[in-house]
């Protein structure tokens, strides 16, 4: 029996890559998060939907310790973060740095190896040669020497995406990155989600558009503050579970 | 064998703008400029301080003394900051004059202490020369530029070694945060790095010019490449070019040594900011007014294409009155359009579009 549980305890953990127990975030007094109970479970496309405010982003920069976590645990792999760093890979919001930064589209790149390179190391050809490649991936070879706040939108967020790629991670997490993109962006960057879903990653996904969350994920995660609910879309993206999510106030769940 | 004096000053003057414009490529870029404003005046504090404490002007205590007032400077900023309800220049602007000020009444009653407030905004690199370091009795050479030398081995090898680091906790924090590259503790590193230039700096050529060494620079070389590693080289280059003509000028002239250089440098960022090859003044100017002349263009040829299609006739007169463009400027834009075959004139002296014209208007719509 014993044997049994600790194979059901190891199976669990095999299943998830992301789990989270009794998470609360506050920023000052005010709380962002709720006591979140919550797995990402391998190989799916996840979304996360919310209201402003509700703390989406909150969620997946607390999995990377970018804020600080006021109550439970987060776990990647059955491990703290900081010991799988390297199985996670990140895409910021697109107006989260400055783009006029005096760097072109491949270094930008190529900064997605450098936690692989630890401390000291210098980039090389080695680690050019791969961020050429994610570059190439996201249909951007062309424009490998270009300013990068020369590049439209589009492009700065697929340049984002082939820095994630050339991160080589497990998990990616994304914040928006569909927001305010042309529609060829939009095609690529779900397309190169897609393969990556089929070789078992996971894809997390900060998104806002509802109308096309049953096409392109099939997992979802409601949150307000308080987690609404997750699981498969078919079984939980309801417009009962959605009126909750969207509910002016939320109120904390105690 | 002595080195002449004026080849010491313009070595110390070169190898301060060195520093300076190398370690203020980054605090141009983290948009730190007022960060090294604070930490150049409150270091004044730790020298007092430390000149106090040991009696003299020694370098190390000074050096020491000089950083930790700095770091003392960038912790209350961020504690007045991070506490809420005060924006970040208010926090430097609360700071920095109340250390220095402390600083200023502590050099007041120095008394026999060689230090005056002076001395610390404008420097004194003209006495430079005669303090001089022996080994063994022996001159050899300035002690400044002895001090200077040694610091710009420290900041080439900071920079150079952690170059990577600097890069990406400058651009992308939380990136590298998540990738476990410690960026407050570079960016503590960088502070501290700051703040022993400044001091060093400092006691050669003043507050003043060292900000504007920091700063001045720095941001023309920004206006001029799109690499960081250019943005270095550029940016010493044309502090050590600043400190030279400004050297010169100042004996020319007979004027402040490090007043003359910090002028010629704003007279340097200046000239790059109106003549910058892509970002100056006149090439975004030319560029806007090119874009616009192409805008017109279409707003021309759509109106043309519109008021043929019903059956009006037009002409740079009409042109005028009806999109209310003075006359000189529809002329030329007709006579523009005429000359690139877009329209042609019939018989009545009125436009017709032609193919080309047509295929035009399709470039702009699609």
């Amino acid at each position: 029996m014993d044997q049994k549980s600790s194979k059901k305890n190891s199976s669990s953990e095999n299943e998830y890559s992301v789990l989270i127990q009794n998470l609360s975030v506050t920023y000052k007094t005010e709380p962002a998060l709720w006591n979140i109970d919550l797995n990402f479970p391998k190989a799916k496309m996840i979304a996360i939907v919310g209201p402003n405010g509700a703390g989406k982003s909150t969620l997946i920069k607390a999995v990377m310790g970018l804020v600080p976590i006021t109550a439970g645990k987060v776990s990647v792999f059955g491990k703290p973060y900081s010991k799988n760093r390297d199985k996670v890979a990140y895409v910021p919001q697109r107006g989260s740095v400055d783009w006029d930064f005096p760097t072109d589209a491949l270094d930008v790149v190529e900064m997605g190896l450098y936690g692989k390179l630890g401390w000291f190391r210098r980039p090389n050809s080695k680690t050019r040669d791969i961020a050429r490649e994610c570059l190439d991936k996201v249909g951007l070879s062309d424009y490998q020497d270009r300013q990068i706040g020369q590049l439209s939108g589009g492009q700065q967020q697929r340049v984002f995406l082939a820095r994630a790629l050339a991160q080589d991670a497990q998990i990616y997490l994304m914040d928006e990155p569909l927001n305010g993109v042309d529609v060829i962006t939009e095609k690529t960057i779900l397309s190169i989600l897609e393969n990556l879903r089929k070789e078992g990653k996971t894809i997390v996904m900060v998104h806002h558009e509802l109308q096309t969350v049953d096409k392109y994920f099939d997992w979802v995660v409601m949150v307000n503050r308080n987690l609404i609910t997750h699981g498969p879309i078919k079984e939980v993206f309801t417009k009962e579970n959605l009126d909750r999510t969207y509910q002016e106030k939320q109120r904390m769940s105690i | 064998m002595e080195i002449s004096s004026d080849l010491t000053i313009i070595g110390i003057a070169v190898l301060v703008a060195a520093n300076c414009a190398s370690i203020g490529v980054f605090l141009v870029l983290r948009q730190m400029a007022m960060m090294s404003d604070a930490i150049s005046h409150a270091v004044l504090l730790g020298i007092v301080i430390a000149v106090f404490a040991v009696g003299g002007r020694e370098p190390i205590p000074v050096i020491v003394g000089g950083v930790l007032s700095g770091i003392l400077t960038v912790s209350l900023v961020e504690l007045l900051y991070r506490s809420g309800k005060l924006k970040k220049d208010s926090s430097i602007g609360i700071v920095f004059p109340f250390l220095f000020a402390i600083g200023v009444i502590l050099v007041t009653q120095a008394g026999n202490v060689h230090i005056d407030a002076q001395h610390v905004l404008y420097g004194s690199i003209e006495f430079a020369p005669f303090d001089a370091l022996y080994l063994d009795e022996l001159n050899i050479g300035s002690k400044s530029m002895w001090v200077l030398g040694i610091l710009a081995i420290a900041n080439v090898s900071f920079i150079g070694i952690l170059y990577k680091e600097l890069k990406i906790s400058t651009f992308d924090k939380s990136l590298a945060l998540g990738m476990g590259l410690m960026p407050l503790l570079v960016h503590y590193l960088l502070m501290i790095m700051v703040a022993t230039t400044a001091v060093v700096a400092f006691e050669s050529v003043g507050a003043i010019l060292v900000i504007a060494f920091f700063i001045v620079p720095a941001s023309a070389a920004f206006l001029l490449t799109d690499r960081l590693s250019r943005m270095l080289v550029l940016s010493v280059s044309l502090g050590i070019i600043s400190a030279v003509i400004g050297y010169l000028f100042a004996i020319l002239a007979d004027v402040s040594i490090s007043g003359s250089m910090a002028s010629i440098s704003g007279l340097i960022f200046g000239l790059v900011w109106v003549f910058g090859p892509n970002r100056g003044l006149i090439s975004r100017w030319r560029r806007i007014s090119k874009q616009r002349f192409e805008v017109d263009l279409g707003i021309v040829l759509t109106h043309i294409r519109k008021e043929l299609g019903s059956n009006r006739s037009v002409s740079a007169l009409t042109i005028s009155n009806s999109l209310g463009w003075s006359k000189e400027y529809s002329k030329k834009l007709s006579e523009f359009i005429q000359e690139q075959k877009f329209v042609e004139k019939n018989t009545q002296g009125n436009f017709t579009l032609t193919d080309i014209g047509l295929k035009k208007i399709q470039n702009f719509t699609n």
